[in-house]
């Protein structure tokens, strides 16, 4: 579930930091813009694991800090298709079940993707398993499931298309009336998507990298049911 | 920024619980030399606790007892079956205890292997990659 991907950038050290060895100041850049950030088509990066090229520092008119083209590698979290996770259920709903994992939590098993004769009990907000018995998927139990699908969300601003005041500019920050106003222009196909995504989340806000799993196969559910 | 190469390497859960236990250790050491301020930022605090909650002992990860003789000798002694790369990898993160489980993480299980080959992957689990105990059953 975990990968290393290769970036270059050009990393800012102020003058402020100049006293700091380069390597340990490159890598407090790199970690403040990256570290726990989801970059768009690569996923979620957690933070540096090593720094492979350090160029020359450059010094621009007007500013007094030093621009250093680096070249290095990231630990992100991006499963591939078809990778059993654990997680633990957040939420269950009529559509479907939300799993968290603490550091990403934006995984949403829908109900077509549960095992065949489960049932929503609405009384006791949870999934069953009509087996052989009568198998609770209840909150905060540890879950496996197997990654579907992968949704990127661009987060960037829509540019001035659209009229309705935007708040989010960086990658994190969240505007959920704006993005539900905008989809309006997005292909059809991305907005099923981001329904499927909303009916399992109790805000609106459109996350910018989420997991759609299933569990339908044995071995699948609450670990419980198979250790 | 670029990103030069998206997927250069596969990590284990092992590799990055590693990872962040140095970057720990790392910090512990500069703030006792006066360099308080390095690597200290808000964001990546947050995702070295959040990952080492998930990572660590309390969450019955196995990633927490495994150690790399261990997972070298696991290698060595699981190459006798065809695995894909990517098969051994979930084998490690989630180390099964049960067939039914490790069916899961192998494609085509039935196909390409019988019981008694499951059963000895599963010794081999036990011995070198530490699965968590199964938590007490709750009745369901």
């Amino acid at each position: 579930m975990f990968i290393l991907s290769k970036f270059s950038d050009l990393i800012r050290i102020e003058p402020s930091k100049f006293s700091k060895k380069t390597e340990d100041a490159l890598e407090d850049e790199i970690n403040v813009k990256f570290a726990n950030k989801v970059v768009q088509d690569v996923g979620l990066c957690l933070c540096l694991y090593d720094i492979l090229e350090v160029g020359d520092g450059l010094i621009r008119h007007g500013d007094g800090s030093a621009y250093i083209k680096t070249v290095f590698r990231l630990v992100v979290f991006r499963p591939f298709i078809g990778e059993v996770l654990v997680g633990w259920v957040s939420s269950c709903s009529e559509e479907g079940i939300k799993v968290r994992m603490g550091f990403f939590d934006d995984i949403f098993i829908p109900k077509e993707y549960l095992f065949e004769s489960c049932i929503f009990i609405p009384r006791e907000q949870a999934w069953v398993w009509r087996d052989e018995h009568d198998l609770y998927i209840d909150t905060n139990e540890r879950i496996r499931f197997r990654v579907e699908q992968e949704i990127f969300t661009d987060q960037s601003p829509r540019g001035p298309k659209n009229t309705e005041p935007e708040g989010a500019s960086s990658a994190v920050a969240q505007n959920g009336g704006a993005a539900a106003g905008a989809t309006s222009t997005d292909a059809a196909a991305a907005e099923q998507q981001q329904q499927l995504l909303q009916n399992g989340s109790s805000h609106t806000a459109v996350p910018p990298y989420s997991l759609i799993a299933s569990c339908q196969t044995y071995g699948m559910g609450l670990a419980t049911w198979w250790d | 920024m670029k990103a030069e190469v998206a997927r250069d390497k596969l990590l284990s859960n092992f590799e990055v619980l590693q990872h962040i236990n140095d970057i720990k250790r790392r910090q512990k050491q500069s703030s006792a030399s006066r360099h308080r301020s390095a690597l200290k930022t808000e964001n990546l605090e947050t995702i070295l606790l959040e990952l080492h909650t998930y990572l660590g002992e309390k969450a019955h990860s196995a990633a927490a007892k495994q150690n790399p003789a261990d997972i070298k000798t696991f290698m060595q002694e699981i190459s006798v079956y065809d695995l894909e790369k990517a098969e051994k990898l979930q084998i490690i993160n989630i180390a099964p205890t049960s067939l039914v489980t490790l069916y899961c993480l192998i494609e085509e299980y039935e196909q390409r292997f019988t019981e008694e080959q499951g059963n000895h992957m599963l010794e081999l689990i036990q011995k070198y990659l530490h699965p968590a105990p199964p938590p007490p059953t709750a009745g369901a």
